[in-house]
């Protein structure tokens, strides 16, 4: 193969819009964030950050700052922004709103009924302007627009809880986004960065959460000691966000054991978090001690946080 | 308003660039120039140009609400300017609304001349059915870097607000006798985006304005990199992300 003309510090490094990427088009395809000039000769780059490169793509990753961009298969947490003829419009943090078609929600009577001129009219009792709800990307448009659906009885509309915002990229893309946490509450992790924190349902056992396909908002008197729980969880999920650690069930059971020490309005305190950035520190330290061929010495959670 | 004490004189960056030609008038001109101090806004920034202070958050990409033939294919700008009543000698009334038609509408004027100057920049194929705001709070105006000081700082708003650019756009204003010559220059594309000049001149003299304009343009166009490559630099060490 020829030789690529690229010089090899550029991968790694910072670069701003506009800088040169590589000096050769013809070896390099742009991925994200660069662009080939007018000439055709060179790729630029289109916004700062890191130069990537995985064979034969260049891209520029910026650090942060980035919106959700959408996967098929995905699983989402959206809020209704509007009702339209055949489908609902929502809202799921991305640069564009997705749609939810009638025709791919389960409807009362039986899953594959023909829908009605009926159903159209009633869309609003099912899901209306302002309602949560989680669904799974179905398609992607060619503009960027996300289709969802909430075919499977995991789905549906969101009663009690909270919700947290965290970057999309930090939430870790697992098999299952439904977790019930042995503490007395479940999360459900959207891969847009949206994170739902509810009462545990008295539903399955072994299994995980909210089975009942999304029409009944459970709306009964939730307890105090559960909803300390759930503050407690909430503010561990920031810590997470904040320290740019990605978001999965293990790593929030870490943070929310750790975190018992210290009460609930603590955990937002700088000095706190960085306790406990120290001790996950030296937690994944020892794990990794066992695992060595896996780390090669290298510390996930080396790093400082920046100073308020 | 005493300045902060990061400010820089741009003339610092010019290691190696001639400078042996510049007029005198270039007094000392710092600049101060930070971002993402708006946590809601996608992209925020603050410049101070010699004492002209100006702050810009964007907000976008996000689903446009206008539904032109246009905004289907690519992304479209929505700008708005606003000057604090304190900005300048005479105080500015907030709560004046200003017609299209008066002379004095300065804040449409001026918008109008900064979508002119981005539009060239951005990458507006890549947001289509999209459109990015971008609004700017005037907080002083000391009369002659007002033009640039919003454009440069709608630029680390745009870098900062991860959207895609072709370059960055500088911006200069240089004032002789009672005209105000502003330039907006691209430097790794070397080319100029745009020009305004208020005032009377000579061909001649528009000449050695430009060039002297495009010089400090790069100047300041140093000084911007390291701002954000500093920035991101920060931001790595305190996401522990491992390169």
């Amino acid at each position: 193969m020829a030789a690529l003309n690229i010089d090899p510090s550029i991968i790694h490094q910072l670069v701003v819009p506009g800088s040169v990427v590589a000096h050769d088009t013809t070896n390099f395809m742009s991925g994200h964030g660069t662009y080939p000039d007018a000439t055709k000769t060179h790729l630029k780059a289109s916004v700062a950050g890191f130069v990537h490169k995985v064979d034969r793509l260049l891209c520029v990753e910026p650090v942060e700052n980035t919106r959700y961009l959408g996967d098929v298969g995905h699983v989402v947490i959206g809020r209704v922004l509007k009702v339209d003829q055949t489908r609902w419009i929502v809202d799921v943090q991305s640069r564009l709103d997705a749609y939810l078609p009638l025709a791919a929600v389960n409807l009362p009577g039986g899953e594959n009924r023909r829908r009605m001129e009926d159903d159209e009219r009633n869309m609003r009792q099912y899901l209306k302007e302002g309602d949560l709800f989680t669904a799974e990307v179905q398609q992607i448009y060619q503009d960027g627009t996300l289709q969802l659906q909430t075919r499977s009885l995991r789905y549906g509309k969101l009663g009690e809880g909270i919700l947290v915002h965290v970057r999309s990229s930090l939430v870790k893309r697992t098999k299952n986004h439904f977790h019930s946490l042995p503490c007395g509450a479940s999360v459900i992790r959207g891969c847009n960065g949206a994170i739902w924190i509810c009462p545990a349902t008295s539903s399955s056992a072994d299994s995980n959460v909210v089975d009942t396909g999304g029409y009944v908002k459970n709306i009964e008197s939730v307890s105090l000691d559960v909803r300390k729980t759930i503050v407690r969880l909430s503010n561990c999920i920031q810590i997470l966000n904040r320290l740019g650690l990605p978001i999965y069930d293990t790593s929030i059971m870490q943070i929310f054991e750790m975190s018992n020490v210290y009460d609930i309005d603590e955990l937002i305190q700088p000095k706190i978090i960085q306790t406990l950035a120290n001790q996950l520190r030296q937690q994944t330290r020892v794990g990794s001690e066992k695992h060595d061929e896996t780390n090669n010495g290298a510390d996930p959670y080396a790093h400082e946080m920046r100073e308020e | 308003m005493e300045q902060p004490e990061e400010c820089f004189d741009p003339l610092q960056f010019a290691v190696d660039l001639d400078l042996t030609k510049s007029t005198d008038e270039n007094t000392d001109e710092k600049v101060y120039i930070s971002k993402s101090l708006i946590d809601r806004a996608n992209g925020s920034s603050y410049i101070e140009l010699a004492s002209t202070k100006v702050t810009c958050a964007i907000y976008g990409p996000r689903e446009t609400s206008s539904s032109s033939d246009e905004s289907y294919s690519k992304c479209l700008l929505e700008t708005s300017i606003k000057f604090s009543p304190f900005g300048r000698q005479k105080r500015i009334d907030p709560l004046l609304v200003q017609y299209d038609n008066d002379d004095d509408c300065e804040e449409a004027e001026l918008c109008s001349r900064l979508e002119e100057a981005l539009l060239p920049c951005i990458l507006l194929h890549k947001y289509p059915k999209s459109q990015i705001d971008i609004i700017i709070d005037v907080i002083e105006d000391d009369g002659q870097h007002l033009l640039s000081a919003i454009i440069l700082s709608a630029t680390v708003a745009l870098i900062d607000a991860c959207i895609e650019l072709y370059d960055t756009v500088v911006a200069k204003s240089l004032k002789r006798d009672q005209s105000l010559f502003t330039l907006c220059y691209m430097p790794n594309l070397a080319q100029v985006s745009c020009l305004f000049f208020d005032g009377e001149a000579t061909p001649a003299e528009l000449d050695v304005l430009t060039d002297e304009a495009v010089k400090q343009c790069q100047l300041l166009h140093k000084a911007i990199c390291k701002v954000v490559i500093s920035d991101l630099k920060a931001a790595v060490t305190s996401n522990g992300k491992i390169i």
